[in-house]
């Protein structure tokens, strides 16, 4: 035996050092890169003092490219939130919609053309003036390349005829059809400088590596692979009490919580039950404000013949534990869902009583009525306890969520076993993010949480949710409907308050349109869910919190951010 | 010849007069039979909620409950029939069809050495991680999809081994005087190459259940297992999910994390002995002690011992 | 000069074949990039949208055995194409950012695990059957048998986090990358301590008990005791013998080692957010960015094929048995 590892030594032992060799060989294909890189391509900048700059977790990853194009979806995060401004913002913790680098705006009486003012104080970063021509071009820009992606992609396909400068500081809108909800689609669009993008060849591909906006911080003061900081933009049209921000990467929840609970950030980030982990750390400047503007919803897909049955999707709804999804998901701090399907906070002036109350037996827990309205509608239990379809097949079926969006995994995980005692057989599996937004866009799912994107008023709600329009076949992509409900007396009472500008009549239709929603359930509130946001004002203060509820404190909303810098102070040292 | 020698009786008796071999023996029984007992010895239910939330070790739950409030004791029992029968399975596949491919090879030569050989040159360098990415992506995701991932790029390894050393034996007389004699290819493989390879085919299956224990449990922690099937690899992504570490709640991250080291801990020490037995030199000193000489020199004389 | 050649045509076609392969792997997952993101970002699905990104990401309709020619031509141009998770940069922006940091880090653990490894082992065999043989490879053995993650994890929060010796992640401390200067260098060397350390430590059991093992195989080898008797000191014999050739098998293994630095340093990225390409695989395979995936595929394919190829090239000067055209 021994003889033979003997040989088998000896001949490793010549291939042994080839193997070294080649490892040589690898090693310094690999230092060559290395050193090209730690050498650095760019010259060493002049950097603003860290300290001075406030930081925020906002990026995944750490191989960042220098790409500033507001048009492309994977752009840096600091494009839409501090360097492009849009006319106005949608304030989700006040529901006003704020002015900004317009002032003002007016309906004509057909409600066919919207007026917007604009400011006449506003520069670009480079010092030329910000007129209704550099409007009227980003948005005629976006029409002749469909390929750039913003809040008013499709406008000219649905609604928009022509963008026109009327005077350097008025911009009209001419709708071909009626669509007054188009008014937040419109203003929510950001807008980019005529006299730099005339010249780009090729917008969409355009990375945009030294970006002209209007924003409060453009200068790009360092970038590096896994972090950059931007400074102040020295034409902003509003005073600013701080430098700049700093932005860094992290590749992992636990390492944010980390950076957080160390105090080595000053705005953003998640860290669990906050109460017991983060506050106490330093109860005089770590804080955590988690309004609610959204409602997280159980999406059954209605193709499948069972889920199609409302009777079931009400029977699902009763037999969840929604306060165990909120105790285990988000430490509690939130309310289970009422039976429109609507947060209260942002649409307090919608809500209908009545209609909460109707709907309140269906959106509460009761196990037993839920087996009744099983065994009633027919669907009887089988000999393993599992309840047999109409077409006899077992009621089995899979709810998907993306791995690492943990409080949605806990929730996901309470369906599963909730939905076991009423005889329902349902499997918890985690995915990647982007494989469950295909599977879910596609239709290609059977159960998953959803929650709704964040409007001014409910009308994309119900919209995105029941109506026929928003209906694409299973297989196609679409972000809205992924339940695929449709139903053309919705889309009828929609048709009316898009036509509509009088406030009192649109809510008339909205509460009819809440009514036939806690009928039809076509998708099962949860509970809100909490907007994360948390603050450390060792640094900086004037951060928006509970008591101070000037404007949304999460970092994720898309102008959210622009309606705070100007209230951030550097506290003297 | 070689095939009685390795496993003998002369041979078990060595095994188990070693002491690390020993320990890990007994550490891999009690785990196998703990949670092969799973059924009769858990105290709850692992996927139920039974407790509070992230309770820390108690008499009612001697492992402390998870973020979800299951109880961890529970979870480690189940969790762990799952976790081995995979490894093992991975293990078993992957030798086999190493086996098969090497040896083939290595007869047989030729035209049908060269392709195999590029084959296996080809799983070698394809990139392990992102396929499995791609493929766990693209199978559903649970035990199946871990089993098929795991082989499909774990087999090349053991390919490129057993070849090498099924080519050296085969340059062996003894081989050239079986072809001579007129034994079948067949015949040949079997019983003369493969009794041979004994202790390297047995090193690298025990091995493979160590890679395919932690390669399942980095694969579960990503998130590319299924999250509602209980594993130590998913107890440990349950409790990154709720973040364990940071509220102070070890316990759900160390027990699946000790269970995978321990199990790990215990098949690498067997393979330690399976070392020794094909390399007696490993154990001299051991013997040398036992004999009552001590060492004074640097280079190492195998004793001269009468084995009874 | 034919068994070169044979060699040569042979990893030739190794390298054609990965190359198909890494071209379909990505496109067997299902979804498409362009619908999803458009579908994401817009408010409403616009067919004409969708066409144009599609068109601007070089995602076509065409059949995939054209596809796969026009890709096989870029890739002979140096054309990678942009970015599909990180449009619209470059793909070869996206690669040079994070291929240093990973050959560093990759490098600075695999060799640091060597060396201690295959000292701890000559010492273990040295003194073998004493309180350090019988004590260091089982231990190491213990600590190698914890899945990297948990280590890290451990790790992490115990020296980063709650003790802060250590920063918590990240190559280096300012924003732009330091200079080559000796603070610089200390700096990115002071970020490199922790995820190197958790990797050498999970690896060191295979590489002491290897060169353990190796060395005591070869201290009993008749011609060291030879040495021995005719009066050279064990200290020589250790160092000068022994240790050399028990070196070679870990040579071996030190080889397959590199050979997996970029792809196996995913978790250590995450953990301690080093700024790697490992990561960036990861997230270019789960956002099925097609070009991303290809271009890091095909670096690590070719590295390994063209390391492969020279080690096996230099073989044949050293081992007359090949050149014979017995292979080994």
């Amino acid at each position: 035996m021994h003889k033979v590892r003997l040989s088998t030594s000896r001949r490793k032992g010549i291939s042994g050092v080839l193997e070294g060799v080649r490892a040589g060989a690898v090693a310094t294909v690999m230092g060559a890169a290395l050193a090209t890189s730690l050498v650095g391509a760019q010259p060493a900048m002049a950097e603003v003092p860290l300290d001075q700059l406030v930081r925020i977790v906002a990026e995944g990853g750490s191989s960042f490219t220098r790409t500033f194009n507001p048009f492309s979806p994977t752009t840096r995060w600091v494009s839409l939130r501090t360097m492009y401004e849009p006319l106005m913002i949608q304030n989700y913790a006040t529901g006003e919609l704020d002015p900004w680098l317009g002032t003002a705006y007016k309906w004509s009486d057909d409600a066919l053309s919207l007026t917007v003012t604009l400011r006449n104080d506003v520069k670009w970063s480079d010092g030329q003036p910000f007129t209704a021509d550099d409007v009227a071009y980003t948005f005629n820009l976006m029409h002749d390349n469909p390929g750039l992606i913003g809040p008013a992609s499709g406008a000219f396909d649905q609604y928009l005829k022509s963008v026109d400068a009327v005077d350097p500081t008025t911009v009209k809108f001419t709708f071909s059809t009626p669509y007054t909800p188009g008014l937040y689609s419109l203003v929510d669009q950001f807008i980019v400088p005529q006299h730099v993008w005339k010249d780009i060849a090729d917008p969409v591909t355009f990375e945009n590596p030294d970006p002209v906006g209007t924003g409060p911080f453009t200068t790009i003061d360092a970038f590096g692979t896994d972090r950059y900081q931007v400074t102040q933009n020295p034409n902003y049209w509003q005073p600013l009490n701080i430098q700049g921000v700093f932005v860094q990467g992290f590749n992992g929840n636990d390492q944010v919580s980390a950076a957080v609970l160390s105090g080595n950030l000053d705005w953003g980030g998640l860290v669990p039950d906050p109460d017991t982990t983060f506050v106490p750390l330093d109860p005089e400047h770590f804080g955590y404000w988690w309004p609610r503007t959204s409602v997280v919803l159980l999406q059954a897909n209605t193709t499948d013949p069972n889920l199609g049955d409302v009777n079931v999707r009400k029977a699902i709804s009763m037999a969840l534990d929604r306060q165990r999804m909120i105790n285990t998901g988000v430490w509690g701090k939130s309310v289970p869902a009422n039976a429109t399907g609507l947060p209260e906070a942002p649409f307090k002036d919608w809500l209908d009583a009545k209609v909460i109350a109707d709907g309140q037996n269906w959106v509460s827990m009761d196990p037993d009525a839920a087996n009744k309205l099983l065994d009633d509608s027919g669907y009887a239990k089988g000999p393993d306890g599992i309840r047999v379809g109409k077409d006899g097949k077992p009621l089995k079926y899979d709810i998907i969520v993306p791995s690492g969006w943990n409080d949605w995994v806990s929730a996901s995980q309470i369906v599963a076993e909730n939905l076991k005692d009423i005889g329902i057989d349902v499997t918890l599996r985690t995915t990647t993010a982007d494989s469950w937004t295909n599977s879910t866009f596609t239709g290609q799912f059977q159960l998953s949480l959803g929650t709704a994107v964040r409007t001014a008023t409910p009308f994309e709600f119900y919209r995105n949710n029941m109506a026929t329009t928003s209906v694409k076949p299973v297989g196609t992509a679409s972000p809205n409907n992924q339940q695929r409900y449709g139903d053309a007396k919705v889309d009828a009472l929609l048709a009316k308050f898009a036509g509509s500008t009088d406030l009192a009549e649109q809510k008339s239709i909205m509460s009819e349109v809440e009514g036939m929603f806690s009928a039809a359930a076509p998708a099962i509130p949860l509970y809100e869910q909490p907007d994360w946001g948390l603050y450390n004002t060792r640094r900086f203060t004037g951060f928006p919190n509970e008591q101070n509820p000037y404007a949304p404190l999460s970092l994720q909303m898309t102008n959210g951010p622009l309606l705070v810098w100007p209230h951030l102070e550097r506290r003297a040292e | 010849m070689a095939l009685v020698d390795t496993f003998g009786a002369r041979a078990r008796r060595q095994l188990l007069g070693s002491v690390p071999v020993t320990v890990g023996l007994v550490i891999l029984g009690a785990l196998i039979a703990v949670c092969a007992l799973a059924y009769w010895i858990a105290p709850y239910n692992p996927t139920r909620a039974v407790g509070g939330i992230n309770e820390p070790p108690s008499l009612a739950h001697l492992f402390g409950t998870t973020g979800q409030g299951q109880d961890v004791l529970s979870q480690f029992l189940y969790g762990g029939q799952n976790t081995l029968w995979v490894a093992f399975t991975i293990a078993v596949l992957t030798t086999l069809i190493a086996l098969v491919v090497a040896l083939t090879s290595a007869y047989f030569r030729g035209w049908a050495d060269d392709t195999l050989t590029l084959v296996t040159n080809v799983f070698l360098v394809i990139p392990g991680l992102p396929l499995v990415v791609v493929l766990a992506a693209f199978l559903p995701p649970g035990s199946f999809t871990i089993i098929i991932v795991l082989t499909l790029t774990g087999w090349a390894f053991g390919a490129r081994l057993f070849r090498s050393q099924a080519l050296t034996l085969r340059e062996r007389e003894f081989i050239a005087a079986a072809e001579d004699v007129g034994e079948s290819r067949w015949r040949i493989v079997a019983i003369e190459l493969l009794p041979n390879m004994g202790s390297v085919v047995a090193a690298y299956f025990v091995n493979q259940v160590i890679f395919a224990i932690t390669a399942q449990a980095s694969l579960e922690f990503l998130g590319l297992g299924n999250g509602g099937q209980v594993t130590w690899g998913t107890m440990l992504f349950w409790a990154q999910n709720t973040s364990a570490l940071i509220r102070g709640a070890w316990w759900t991250f160390v027990v699946p994390g000790m269970a995978i080291a321990l199990t790990a801990f215990s098949l690498a020490l067997i393979n330690n002995a399976v070392d020794e037995l094909g390399n007696p030199r490993l154990r001299a000193d051991r013997l040398l002690r036992r004999a009552g000489i001590r060492k004074s020199s640097a280079s190492l004389m195998t004793p001269v011992k009468r084995n009874d | 000069m034919y068994y070169v050649l044979k060699r040569l045509a042979f990893y030739l076609l190794a390298a054609f074949v990965a190359i198909t392969v890494n071209f379909f792997i990505p496109r067997l997952t299902p979804g498409d990039p362009a619908s999803t993101i458009v579908a994401t970002y817009s408010t409403s699905m616009n067919e004409e949208s969708l066409q144009a990104l599609k068109a601007a990401y070089g995602l076509t309709d065409e059949p995939l055995l054209q596809q796969y020619v026009h890709y096989l031509g870029n890739i002979l141009k140096g054309d990678f194409g942009r970015s599909l998770s990180q449009f619209p940069a470059p793909v070869l922006s996206v690669i040079s950012a994070g291929i240093g940091w990973s050959a560093l880090l990759g490098l600075t653990a695999v060799l640091l695990s060597f060396v201690i490894g295959s000292a701890l082992g000559a010492l273990a065999a040295w003194r073998r059957g004493g309180f350090f043989d019988r004590v260091a490879p089982p231990v190491l053995l213990f600590l190698g048998s914890f899945p990297y993650f948990f280590l890290a994890l451990l790790l992490f929060y115990l020296f980063c986090f709650k003790l802060g010796w250590f920063p918590m992640g990240n190559a280096y401390s300012s924003v732009n990358p330091p200079p080559f200067t000796l603070s610089g260098i200390g700096d990115v060397v002071f970020h490199l301590l922790m995820p190197a350390f958790t990797i050498v430590l999970v690896s060191l059991g295979p590489w002491t008990l290897n060169m353990r093992n190796a060395m005591i195989g070869v201290l009993s080898e008749d011609y060291l005791t030879l040495a021995e008797a005719k009066g050279l000191k064990p200290h020589r014999v250790l160092f000068d013998h022994a240790v050399r050739t028990a070196l070679l098998p870990n040579i071996t293994a030190l080889g397959a080692a590199i050979g997996g630095v970029l792809s196996g340093q995913l978790l250590t990225e995450i953990v301690f957010t080093y700024p790697g390409l490992g990561y960036a695989l990861m997230r270019a395979v789960s956002a099925v960015d097609y070009p991303l995936m290809q271009a890091l595929f095909l670096v690590i394919t070719l590295a390994v094929l063209a390391a492969n190829f020279l080690v096996d090239t230099v073989y044949v000067f050293l081992d007359p048995r090949v050149r014979s055209g017995r292979e080994a």
